[in-house]
């Protein structure tokens, strides 16, 4: 490959995140880019994290690539790659050559200790002894390094951690090893000193790996997108950008149509319809009138406004919001996992053993009283608990990510199986999160609806909007609708035909509809009426029975108003004594705190404060990036049944997990038992303890590999695809 | 046995040989992403620039059977 920088002055390659690149196909045309756009040199995905980095010959033309991206229907977003992103990359292939230097020395010194376990005597005893020794030295000073860094701090800083042990076994080895070779009688280790940290490195190297991979760069996308604002110049009235961060109080921002809000304040346009579901979690745009606040994250579906800067960044309610989450996350007393508890515990209590054993021993017979402790703390070593439940815990991750799931704590995968509630949202969660058309309660004719069409398609209003975009979809004879007036709030008016139209809200008493109407009259006479509202996600009914079956508690809260609430559990037959509506964030989160075991799905910042109180927390796809940074888990995929597969995961590796543990404990107590009595030797427990981690890798593998979903799933998902098929 | 005094060293040797050509090559950065190369060498689309011609030729021998 020719180096890019010897052609000349090139200008710095861009990194995009890209979203929707799922196979092979979508690689080759993202790649190809560099073959089509004039201007770019090289494009590089990385699929494993979903960027692309880009290189250009002499300027810079992301703008190219981008629009590039997106003809092919992709999403892109520039991202900065930082430094951060570099020192991982290092630290990776750092330790990739620590495992490759004690797989290499491990290798040869087996090749040794082997002849001299099979009774090489003499000069040959003497130099495979020194030669292991030699070969040891790597291992020591590099490769087991970050272990005996942990041991080090330990000593400074008295926190106490898992790799202690692995240290203490480590020095304890090495020294006595080595005082048996030069003092020439006794056994030598090193040959499973040098296994024991091989291991141990790949299966820490496979867990960070896969924590790295699939976790890092989708959180990476900026919170508010704006990085810089238009504003009206005080002085010359002219329209002008400036970064985001030097607006002041008072500046004249302008927001075009679609835009989020980058500030809280006053509208100066008269008026302004807002997406405001970041903050309410309700689907239905407000309306702000000129003087009215404005909140930062809020979506504009209006023409372009402009708005007067009260408060920007961490001042914003949005920012308050989110600085709110962080203290909530530090709070939050991270769980020890199983793993790392157990471990602990089981090291210590082997030590102690085995000093005991020492001290109360050696008074009888020195040698043998160091033979049978030393025999212990290397069968009896955490590798088994330290090294399969790790394992086990990356596969199911690595299984979980494969359908879509990205767990950002493996705790909470463990958690998972002791959750007894489920607390759903409704926007976005359990809806589609957006204004569409439902149904027509009465349907006009093709004329009435071309009129419909004509008189709705200036409209700025939401709700016009979505029927427009509806009807535009059927084929409408043309008509001329005259004289068409929009009057605030009371709807809209023309002439066709010598006959008056009028548009207008329908507002139905005691309706236990979750939709909102609108119908039009003809000379004051109903002639068509229509549904609008959220649409409720096909699989989210089929799912929430399939939890109930599973004894899973159901709750449905929301911010938005009762009528609509009520109305969607009653269609996913959640008990009304289940659904809480008109809910503020603060009130989502008192309740979830009350109860126990709880898990949180829920998208949008109003949800946030609530995810971090509960006991696990979900983000669906879409949902807002402060929510993904309060929860555990993201569901990459636009499907709810992600849940089921996430819960048979977590139960499957919660009990590979136990298995293990069951097994490890056998062997620790039964082995234990017989090294101290006498019967196994450092030689033969040398052999035993990478037996019984081979066994308990095969556990975590078995375990995960063979994960089958639930039938009904399976055909939920089949449904699904049919549908998409009559769709297209 | 005297072999082994040849043997020994000569199997060190290139053991180290070939951790030193593995430590090379992950510090080239060969090992930084396992996903997409795997997917690359699906590609043959760089086949069909240089044997277009060849492959040609080929379609109008099965069109004219």
């Amino acid at each position: 490959m020719i180096n890019s920088n010897t052609l000349g002055v090139t200008s710095p390659p861009s990194t995009f995140f890209i979203e929707g690149m799922k196979c092979s196909k979508c690689l080759f045309k993202i790649e190809n880019i560099q073959n089509e756009v004039k201007g770019i040199k090289k494009v590089q995905v990385d699929m494993s994290k979903s960027i692309a980095h880009v290189n250009y010959h002499y300027d810079n033309f992301d703008q190219n690539f981008l629009e590039q991206v997106s003809a092919l229907g992709f999403q892109a977003k520039k991202i900065d790659e930082d430094k951060s992103g570099q020192l991982l990359k290092n630290e990776n292939r750092k330790t990739l050559n620590r495992i490759g230097v004690a797989a290499a020395c491990m290798g040869n010194i087996m090749l040794f200790s082997i002849s001299n376990y099979a009774g090489a005597e003499g000069s040959y005893r003497f130099w495979f002894d020194w030669l292991s020794f030699l070969l040891f030295l790597p291992v020591l000073f590099y490769s087991a390094r970050p272990f005996l860094q942990q041991g080090v701090s330990f000593l400074k800083t008295r926190t106490p951690n898992i790799d202690i042990p692995i240290a203490l076994v480590i020095v304890l080895g090495t020294l006595l090893s080595t005082y048996h070779l030069l003092s020439n009688k006794g056994d030598i280790y090193f040959d499973s000193l040098a296994a024991l940290v091989f291991l141990l490195l790949c299966s820490r190297y496979l867990l960070t790996r896969i924590q790295q991979t699939y976790l890092s760069t989708n959180f990476m996308l900026p919170f508010i997108e704006a990085k810089t604002v238009k504003y009206a110049d005080p002085i010359s009235k002219k329209i002008a950008t400036k970064p985001i961060q030097q607006v002041v109080f008072g500046d004249h921002i302008l927001i075009q149509a679609g835009e989020k809000f980058p500030i809280d304040g006053h509208l100066i346009s008269s008026t302004a319809y807002v997406n405001m579901s970041i903050l309410t979690g309700e689907t239905i745009p407000e309306k702000v009138i000129q003087g009215q606040m404005i909140y930062a994250g809020t979506e504009n579906l209006s023409d372009d406004v402009l708005v007067e800067s009260i408060k920007t960044g961490d001042h914003t309610r949005v920012g308050q919001l989110i600085k709110q989450l962080d203290r909530e996350i530090h709070s939050k007393t991270p769980l020890t996992s199983l793993a790392d508890k157990a471990a602990q515990w089981f090291t210590l209590l082997i030590i102690g053993i085995g000093f005991l054993f020492f001290a109360l021993y050696s008074q009888v017979n020195f040698d043998e009283a160091i033979r049978r402790s030393l025999a212990l703390i290397i069968l009896a070593c955490p590798c088994a608990l330290a090294l399969a439940i790790p394992l086990t815990q990356s596969l199911s991750l690595m299984k979980a990510i494969k359908s879509g799931i990205i767990i950002k704590k493996a705790e909470a995968l463990e958690r998972i199986t002791k959750i007894t509630n489920i607390v759903f949202d409704k926007t976005g969660t359990l809806t589609n999160g957006q204004f569409e058309f439902i149904k027509w309660q009465m349907e006009p004719n093709k004329i009435d609806k071309s009129v419909l069409l004509e008189l709705e398609k200036n409209s700025r209003h939401p709700i016009a909007k979505s029927l427009v975009q509806f009807l535009s979809h059927e084929q409408l004879p043309h008509t001329e609708v005259l004289q068409i007036k929009e009057i605030i709030g009371q709807g809209v008016s023309g002439v066709f035909n010598q006959h008056q139209y009028q548009v207008k809200a329908l507002w139905q008493k005691n309706s236990n509809s979750p939709f909102t109407s609108i119908g039009l009259y003809r000379d004051g006479q109903l002639v068509a009426s229509a549904d609008l509202g959220d649409k409720i996600k096909k699989e989210a009914a089929p799912l929430i029975k399939q939890l109930q079956q599973l004894k899973y508690k159901i709750f449905l809260l929301s911010g938005d108003n009762q009528r609509v609430v009520e109305g969607i559990g009653k269609q996913l037959g959640i008990p009304a004594e289940q659904i809480f509506s008109e809910l503020s964030p603060e009130e989502k989160q008192s309740f979830i705190k009350q109860k126990n075991h709880c898990l949180m799905i829920g998208d949008g910042a109003n949800d946030s404060v609530a995810q971090a109180s509960s006991f696990v927390s979900i983000a669906v796809q879409g949902s807002m990036e402060a929510a993904l940074k309060a929860s555990d888990i993201y569901f990459n995929k636009h499907d709810l049944n992600s849940l089921l597969r996430l819960i048979t995961i977590a139960d499957r590796s919660l009990k590979t997990v136990k298995r293990n543990l069951a097994f490890s404990a056998i062997y620790n107590i039964t082995a234990g038992v017989l090294a101290l009595l006498g019967y196994i030797n450092p030689l033969v427990a040398a052999v035993l303890m990478p037996l019984s981690s081979l066994t308990v890798l095969t556990i975590s593998l078995l375990g995960t590999t063979y994960i089958q979903f639930p039938l009904t799933n399976k055909l939920n998902n089949l449904l699904q695809k049919k549908d998409l098929i009559w769709k297209h | 046995m005297e072999a082994l005094i040849f043997m020994v060293p000569i199997a060190l040797a290139l053991g180290f040989c070939f951790l030193g050509a593995f430590i090379w090559a992950n510090n080239s950065g060969q090992f930084d992403d396992l996903v997409t190369p795997a997917h690359r060498m699906l590609n043959d689309d760089d086949l069909e620039k240089t044997n277009n011609n060849e492959r040609e030729v080929n379609n109008e021998s099965t069109t004219s059977i």
